[in-house]
């Protein structure tokens, strides 16, 4: 049965890296931006149309909205790509027939799926994330911190549409990548 | 003090006498003034009205703080239209693009001019997807009015 072991040719996977080195450029460019408008207003120099009648307090507001959007998406872009790093490194310790607890754990786990399961295993509860936890290779502290991020990149992955989980307010994209890291970083080679 | 304070703000001293100095009382001044002749063009406008007791128009000064300028008073001009209140309200100054800004709250809505030279008062239609702003004249404020008045 073929299973994703690879990354596909035209997979775009992201490291942890690369997205925190995203967003802080970002940031840099909105800290940028939002100083050449208040620089505008005192000034008195051209601004782009949608900034034309904001007041220094209107810009402040718009510019920490902007922030705030980038933390959220950045706090999904992260989840998602250790996501993505586990659901590979389970393919290829499923597909490999590996001999380590963990793979072994997992194959057990994997034979016990149906079909369909098998090529979309689930990740969270009941899924992935509960064999690992469950092969004690790692200090179980560590998995329940990343799935506390899991709400979050749920509530932002299907649209925000439910009440708005607490730990979106409290996960900032460091904080994210320390858990994220942390995680991966204790996954068995 | 340290040294590293002391160049530190040695520093920006040199930066700050490199640009262009700002007047700030100037250009609160100015502000106020356009201010009071876009109430004195608006109660131009409604003259007619006025004279006739059909439209009540009055001033409430309050107080606005802004970066650089400090606190200053500016008066709102409250005009009852029928039995309909609408608010003329000074944001401020520091505006981007504009050299200050009154906003226009009925009880509909909320519509905002803009100051652009020294008595240019416009009516800002749209921002996206380009900058629309209409010069104050009698049927602009007709449209401002219709705006944020209920039906």
């Amino acid at each position: 049965m073929p299973f994703p072991a690879v990354v596909q040719p035209s997979a775009e996977p992201q490291t942890l890296d690369e997205i925190l080195d995203w967003h802080r450029g970002i940031v840099d460019a909105l800290i940028e931006q939002r100083v050449s408008v208040q620089t505008a207003i005192r000034r008195g120099l051209a601004v782009a149309p949608r900034f034309v009648g904001m007041t220094e307090r209107d810009v402040d507001i718009h510019y920490d909205a902007q922030r705030r959007e980038l933390d959220r998406l950045t706090v999904l872009n992260l989840v998602a790509s250790a996501e993505a790093t586990i659901k590979l490194d389970y393919f290829r310790r499923v597909n490999e027939r590996l001999k380590d607890s963990l793979s072994r754990a997992y194959r057990e786990w994997h034979n016990r799926l149906s079909a369909k399961q098998r090529r979309r295993p689930d990740f969270d509860e009941r899924g992935i994330l509960d064999v690992l936890k469950g092969a004690g290779v790692m200090d179980n502290h560590i998995v329940g911190r990343y799935r506390e991020c899991l709400h979050v990149r749920h509530w932002l992955g299907h649209g925000r549409y439910w009440a708005k989980p607490a730990q979106v307010e409290q996960l900032d994209p460091d904080e994210v990548f320390d858990r994220a890291n942390k995680l991966l970083q204790a996954i068995p080679a | 003090m340290d040294q590293k304070l002391a160049d530190l703000v040695q520093k920006k001293q040199k930066q700050a006498g490199t640009g262009e100095q700002i007047d700030w009382d100037e250009r609160r001044n100015r502000y106020v003034a356009a201010v009071d002749a876009l109430y004195a063009q608006i109660e131009g406008m409604l003259a007619e009205a006025i004279g006739q007791k059909k439209v009540a128009s009055q001033k409430r000064e309050k107080h606005l703080t802004e970066s650089y300028i400090g606190t200053y008073a500016v008066n709102d001009l409250i005009l009852l239209i029928g039995d309909e209140p609408v608010r003329f309200s000074p944001r401020g100054r520091n505006i981007a693009g504009a050299e200050g800004r009154v906003d226009v709250v009925g009880e509909r809505g909320e519509a905002i001019l803009i100051l652009r030279g020294d008595a240019d008062w416009g009516f800002v239609q749209s921002r996206q997807p380009t900058l629309a702003v209409v010069p104050l004249k009698e049927e602009t404020l007709a449209e401002v009015l219709q705006l944020v008045m209920r039906d």
